[in-house]
């Protein structure tokens, strides 16, 4: 991958008034399409996703003063060119990932639980455990008598449910981040 | 924009590799302005990891999705929080619906004079209880289960039910041994819950079966694996081929 150096702080300042006018719509802004263009790439299977997100902005940022002169539309739909560009098919296909490592999954275990009781309310762990409790149609019949329960529609349980993974996902990477540093610590000599 | 059903299967073809480049090229300028669209994205990945890690997919679509969006490092890490939330899910016993408790609280609270009353009757009901208890033998479930190499067809049921009362605090289940694995010294067997294996020391056996048992509290809802190990006299295991599939169901 193509390494362009980063913004200076003037093009970023630039570039985030490009975004908008209002410096925390801007921020916000910038963060929304970094991280979409991070998950754009990973679903195409590159491996370093925020990398080349990083990239496109970086590009992106090189051309701010011409942009700010002549570009007319959504600069989402720019950055969207870009990334295009910067995109490369990964060759050759990488093989099917094994199954997780028991070890990784145990770890994540421990520290979801954990983090279901920091993250989520009582009702909330209740229905994301029958959520994900039962097998293959099983499953299907349960997540459809929740909805009913709730009075919802099934789409909407699904919403709710990401809602809640949305919350729990950053607090179990931390808290795996923090497992593995402290391990690091015991592995090391003293 | 509100979502419609298009756009759903649009989004899972996306991530299984099934658009045209045109297609393709307006979902992602799409993503990157919909918030919808893009929380569908989000909601889809989740589902088509469940449906990859339970063997539900396609060969192609798993092939796809293998080797692009799982080989993601953001992939990997959501392929793993989905295997913990699997676990997490299937070892938590399923929370009553009624919130009987937090009922009955709520009332008292509503009364005060009635308190020392009801204080006095969980008293007594938890001394009846205790006695009950302790003066009730603890119920085992026999269940024979047949090796999965002795299966008769292809279409019979790899997982056999076995439907748990509550009063069950134990599973007796016989191991049915086959032809090959019937002179062994002794045996071990290993249960499989598909994230852990616990090793078990069979209880006894004879020359066409195996007993194991299992405490009920051992086996929450759902899919296991039984697989045997001969052991010969000279102390060498051999795993017997093939293995005892069954699925917990609690039933009232």
């Amino acid at each position: 991958m193509k390494i362009t150096q980063p913004p200076d702080l003037e093009a970023f300042d630039k570039l985030l008034t490009w975004l908008d006018p209002d410096r925390e719509k801007a921020g916000e802004k910038y963060q929304k399409l970094h991280l979409r263009l991070s998950r754009i790439f990973a679903a195409k299977g590159c491996c370093q996703a925020e990398d080349l997100a990083d990239e496109t902005v970086n590009v992106v940022a090189r051309k701010i003063d011409w942009l700010i002169e002549n570009y007319v539309g959504d600069p989402a739909l720019y950055f969207f060119g870009v990334a295009k560009k910067i995109y490369q098919p990964p060759r050759p296909l990488p093989n099917p990932p094994p199954p997780p490592d028991k070890t990784e999954i145990e770890r994540r275990c421990s520290c979801l639980d954990k983090c279901l009781n920091l993250v989520t309310s009582s009702d909330e762990r209740e229905v994301l455990l029958r959520y994900h409790q039962k097998e293959k149609g099983e499953k299907i019949r349960e997540r459809k008598q929740i909805a009913k329960e709730l009075g919802i529609s099934i789409n909407a349980l699904r919403i709710r449910i990401w809602h809640v993974h949305a919350r729990l996902r950053p607090c179990v990477q931390e808290c795996v981040q923090q497992l593995e540093a402290g391990n690091a610590l015991v592995g090391q000599d003293i | 924009m509100a979502l419609n059903h298009h756009d759903q299967s649009k989004i899972r073809e996306y991530l299984l590799g099934k658009l045209s480049d045109e297609e393709q090229q307006a979902i992602e300028e799409r993503l990157l302005v919909d918030d919808e669209l893009f929380q569908e994205l989000e909601i889809s990945k989740g589902e088509l990891i469940e449906e990859y890690s339970a063997g539900e997919l396609g060969q192609k679509e798993n092939e796809w999705f293998g080797s692009h969006y799982l080989a993601s490092d953001e992939g990997s890490e959501r392929r793993l929080f989905a295997a913990a939330l699997d676990t997490v899910g299937c070892r938590q016993p399923t929370p009553e619906p009624a919130g009987l408790f937090a009922r009955i609280q709520a009332f008292l609270t509503r009364r005060p004079q009635l308190i020392g009353l009801a204080t006095a009757s969980v008293i007594l009901a938890v001394g009846i209880g205790i006695w009950i208890t302790s003066t009730t033998p603890r119920n085992s479930l026999a269940v024979t289960l047949i090796n999965s190499t002795l299966k008769r067809s292809a279409t019979d049921s790899q997982y056999h039910t076995i439907s748990l009362k509550p009063d069950v605090g134990e599973l007796k289940i016989s191991l049915t041994l086959p032809e090959s694995a019937k002179n062994a010294a002794k045996y071990r067997a290993e249960l499989d819950n598909r994230y852990q294996t616990k090793s078990l020391t069979p209880s006894g056996f004879d020359g066409n079966s195996v007993l194991v048992i299992i405490p009920a509290q051992q086996v929450p809802n759902g899919l296991y694996a039984l697989t045997l190990y001969a052991i010969k006299s000279d102390g060498t295991e051999q795993a017997v081929p093939g293995q005892y599939f069954f699925e917990i169901e609690r039933i009232d």
